[in-house]
């Protein structure tokens, strides 16, 4: 019998949350360890899942099992490119977390690691589900962590930022579920491989696209329902905020591939306007709203809408390119989950300096810092890095995705590509004022002054981080070939039609 | 009638005579009995015990009527008192400690119980108007006594008052209802209905109608005949509220399947519509009325507003699958509430009561193993997945859906996301606030350990709920 890899990924993790949760004392010094070794374990499980994995669009490393027959819904777990590649990206950067929340988190040590755990495994979850049901269990329960996370080691507002965040993705799911149950009455399956073969009137795709689109929207986040996240992320602990900006967000992104382009392909064309310009709309928009943030992690987290509404332009967008110009629709697409992947180092990485600079002044305002640079040099290198790298500076990998998304654009109408592309400059604005004031210029005052550099951890986290959005800057060929099948695969649905 | 069929009607009901003088010795143990003992407790818990089991084996493969159709024995009957009579052991359990720290009147509260379930039983065994109305008020007349209990508090009397009028009015319509039935069809036989009622035409019988889905909604506590509900909750001791608050819903559900869907199935049109407004109704008034509580009791009676509404909802689709959608909602329901009052009760014995919401404050730093436990029951509540509340919502939207009324289903669900708001503020209150209050008192070891078992089941449920779904589905064939 082979390894059931992605019930190893998804349980290894669960139930290691609950044992720590069970055998966690005080500090919890052997739980650290455990929770590391565990970590590791995860990643090198993952490094064997995508060594294994054929180069094929098709759904790999198949696990199925009934789970609840009353309704036909199954413990099916399956994974294509693009979910290889979350998946790696969610393990590496758990694992992250772990190592720079060593000392950082002076209550209930133990249960936070509990709760991080629990989450790496719900997340997997998310991207492994084949069976829509299931899907949703994963989708819905990585709240309870998320909530927890933020509520009990959060910021001085957390309980209201926790309990916002809550209910916007709890309202948001719920349409979802109406939806999923209505497909089940039109094909009494769950499992979304079927769905997508299924054919609907137009009226019908709508109204389940709209739904699908207020879940994932949610997520995402985009305007106009992006309120709840410039909250969640300021009052979230440095690992909260890095595993939403870093992860969280990009299962909306995930969410529309897998559900809105294939199952609904007809509504996702006549819809494609709207979605488009709400994703411009963040980008332009969100853009200048973080230019006016005062607040380090609100800055960062506006600029992650607005980085979100690449992905969300790159993959609708493609239903405005002639079809017949394949390259340039693969393009889009490629160009979003690039995009995705690459948002993910660079803003966990954005997140975890000012984590660092957090733990250490215990101010996240821009006025309390200047002159960074003179006591923490090393920091500062990393931390301009970074901010290039979000501004799209080409090199890193923040520049591929949206140079993708943006050409691909230009094909479908160059006035997207225009707007588009005005972000680059407003992103290098918001990103390198920010570097200018916080990290440059004279010292501020003695507090700045007699700062500490980053430890070993904190160097170790963020240099394998750097190195990350070097080399996709750099040879992005690997990581584009990798999900290349799958998103043909995904583009094949997206563009037929399923009008009876 | 020769002896043989005698005795084997007698036996058929051997769990509610079991009862019944289990009461009787029990009524008599507790007035002679010292004040501590525990003698009333044992006998209690023993009876109830019997009872569980003689529900249990007593199952045939087809429904056997008895007394010519008075007294039945189908799959239903013999699930939903097996499920009732575990629930009451485990109330009882719970409620142990707090009657012996509260100086309770035992023997009364132990008796009193015991004929509420006989009450129980034979709402759900009943295959006749007259027998269904007979175990109501059974089980209602044991309610208000009991609520009643604690009579030196004002809140108790009134609540117990405003219950027994209420009480009364509502078994009124019941009866009056159930007059009007036999006066149109001569009869009071469930099984004899179905086939006549199709005969009857006239105004007579939609009254009839409205009088009894009246007399249901009130037992089950439905917008607007829910007045009762919070002050019960809030003004009874708390073991009273975590009775009524568990085992009388499946006793409500069984009135609500004996008297509709057995007797009534051919009006299922008429009173689909009513069940709709009602549901309806409760659904939202009951979520967003329980935001703004502030006591912790009258905020867990809206909730049970809230989830009746979604009983009705599986209520009224009228097919089978509806049906063990309703089933399956109220056992877990049950199961839920009557362990959240039991969590109470805990903590109650540790520090000096729980009434209002801020009185859950620090739970999870003097009891962070209870604090655990009420997270879970309240992701359960609000049927957020890992917890089994998840698939008793899915299963009743999954009917709304498939019976084609989308539109109600989007309500229902949005009632629900405000529903977790006030769950989650019970969270939020004992994770993420901090309080200086000290409670140095040890919980409980056997209350604890069941609560354990019990709140676990939510978890475990979730997991592997093949087995419950598949039961729930098979006894409405």
């Amino acid at each position: 019998m082979e390894l059931p890899l992605l019930s190893l990924l998804i349980w290894m993790p669960i139930i290691a949350a609950v044992l720590i949760l069970f055998a966690g004392r005080g500090s919890g010094e052997q739980m650290k360890w455990f929770t590391l070794v565990v970590s590791v374990a995860e990643l090198i499980a993952c490094l064997v899942l995508m060594v294994q994995a054929e180069p094929h669009g098709k759904f790999q490393f198949v696990e199925q099992h009934a789970w609840i027959e009353r309704f036909n819904i199954n413990y099916a777990l399956g994974v294509d490119g693009i979910s290889i590649a979350l998946i790696v990206l969610t393990v590496f950067m758990t694992l992250l977390i772990v190592i720079t929340s060593w000392r950082n988190i002076k209550i209930q040590m133990s249960n936070y690691l509990a709760a991080f755990m629990l989450l790496e495994g719900l997340m997997i979850g998310v991207f492994c589900a084949l069976d829509a049901i299931l899907f949703y269990v994963f989708f819905e329960a990585m709240l309870i962590p998320m909530f927890l996370i933020i509520g009990i080691w959060g910021g001085p507002r957390r309980v209201y930022a926790t309990i916002k965040f809550f209910l916007y993705t709890f309202l948001g799911s719920v349409f979802m579920l109406i939806a999923l149950l209505y497909l089940y009455t039109q094909s009494n399956t769950f499992e979304i491989a079927q769905l997508y073969t299924l054919s609907l009137p137009l009226n019908v795709q709508i109204l389940l696209f709209l739904a699908f689109l207020v879940a994932f929207a949610v997520k995402v986040p985009m305007w106009p329902v992006h309120t709840w996240l410039p909250d969640a992320h300021v009052e979230a602990p440095t690992g909260g905020s890095v595993i939403l900006a870093a992860i969280m967000l990009k299962i909306g992104g995930y969410g529309f591939l897998r559900f809105n382009l294939p199952i609904t392909p007809d509504a996702s064309r006549s819809l494609d306007w709207l979605l488009i310009a709400l994703s411009l709309i963040a980008i332009v928009y969100i853009g200048f709203v973080a230019l006016a943030q005062k607040d380090m992690k609100k800055l960062i987290a506006y600029s992650s809408i607005a980085h979100m509404g690449f992905v969300t332009l790159g993959i609708f967008v493609i239903y405005q390119i002639s079809s017949d110009n394949y390259d340039f629709l693969l393009l889009a697409l490629q160009g979003g989950v690039i995009q995705m992947i690459s948002h993910g180092f660079i803003s966990g990485a954005l997140f975890l300096c000012v984590g660092v600079l957090y733990d250490r002044l215990h101010s996240r305002n821009i006025e309390d810092y200047r002159g960074v640079v003179n006591s923490m040099p090393i920091f500062a290198a990393f931390m301009v890095l970074f901010a290039m790298a979000n501004s799209g500076l080409p090199g890193t990998s923040g520049f591929v995705g949206e140079f993708m998304v943006i050409v691909a654009s230009f094909d479908a109408n160059i006035w997207y590509a225009i707007c588009a592309a005005l972000t680059l400059i407003l992103g290098a604005a918001y990103s390198l004022w920010l570097v200018k004031r916080v990290i440059f210029g004279e010292t501020l005052n003695n507090n700045v002054a007699t700062l500490n550099d980053i430890n070993g951890r904190e160097f170790f986290a963020l240099a394998s981080l750097a190195i990350l959005v070097l080399w996709l800057g750099v040879w992005p060929a690997p990581l584009v070939e990798f999900i290349q099948p799958s998103l043909e695969n995904v583009m094949h649905f997206a563009l037929g039609t399923k009008i009876p | 009638m020769n002896i043989e069929a005698i005795v084997i009607e007698y036996l058929s009901h051997i769990p509610e005579l079991v009862l019944l003088l289990g009461a009787c010795v029990v009524l008599l143990v507790g007035a002679f009995a010292s004040k501590n003992s525990i003698l009333p407790y044992v006998l209690s818990q023993f009876v109830i015990m019997l009872a569980g089991v003689v529900s249990f084996i007593s199952g045939t493969d087809n429904p056997a009527f008895y007394y010519n159709g008075f007294y039945l024995i189908d799959d239903l009957a013999v699930l939903t008192k097996t499920l009732m009579c575990v629930l009451t052991f485990v109330v009882l359990i719970y409620s142990r400690g707090f009657i012996k720290a509260q100086k309770m009147p035992a023997g009364e509260y132990y008796t009193l119980v015991l004929f509420a379930l006989m009450g129980m039983l034979l709402i759900a065994s009943a295959g006749h108007l007259l027998m269904i109305y007979l175990g109501l008020e059974l089980l209602s007349l044991s309610l208000y006594a009991l609520v009643a209990m604690n009579r030196d508090d004002s809140a108790s009397s009134e609540a117990a008052i405003k219950y027994f009028v209420l009480g009364a009015i509502a078994s009124g319509f019941l009866l009056y209802g159930i007059s009007l039935i036999y006066g149109l069809t001569g009869t009071l036989y469930l099984f004899e209905l179905a086939t006549k009622l199709p005969g009857v035409t006239g105004i007579g019988l939609t009254v009839a109608m409205i009088f009894i889905v009246i007399g249901v909604a009130f037992k089950l506590g439905a917008v607007p005949f829910h007045m009762w509900l919070p002050d019960v909750y809030q003004g009874a001791a708390l073991p009273v509220t975590l009775l009524v608050a568990s085992v009388p819903k499946i006793a409500g559900f069984m009135l609500a399947v004996r008297l509709l869907i057995d007797g009534m199935q051919y009006l299922h049109p008429y009173w689909q519509d009513i069940l709709l407004v009602l549901a309806i109704l409760s659904l939202v008034a009951g979520n967003v009325i329980a935001i703004a509580q502030s006591n912790l009791r009258r905020m867990l009676a809206y909730s049970t507003i809230g989830h009746v509404g979604y009983i009705m909802l599986g209520l009224l689709v009228g097919d089978a699958l509806g049906y063990s959608a309703a089933l399956f909602y109220t056992f877990i329901y049950a199961l839920m509430s009557s362990a959240v009052f039991g969590i109470l009760l805990c903590a109650a014995r540790m520090r000096h009561d729980i009434v209002e919401l801020n009185d859950l404050q620090g739970l999870s730093k003097y009891a962070p193993w209870l604090a655990f436990l009420m997270l879970l029951l309240m992701f359960s509540m609000a049927g957020v997945p890992l917890t089994v509340g998840f698939y008793a919502k899915l299963n009743v939207l999954q009917v709304v859906v498939g019976s084609g009324q989308i539109m109600v289903a989007v309500i229902a669900v949005i009632s629900s996301v405000i529903g977790a708001f006030y769950y989650l503020r019970v969270i939020k209150l004992m994770y993420f606030d901090d309080s200086e209050e000290v409670v140095t008192a040890g919980m409980p070891t056997g209350h604890t350990m069941v609560l354990s078992v019990h709140s676990l089941l939510v978890v475990a449920l979730f997991i592997f709920p093949q087995y419950l779904l598949g039961i729930c589905k098979n006894v409405f064939g």
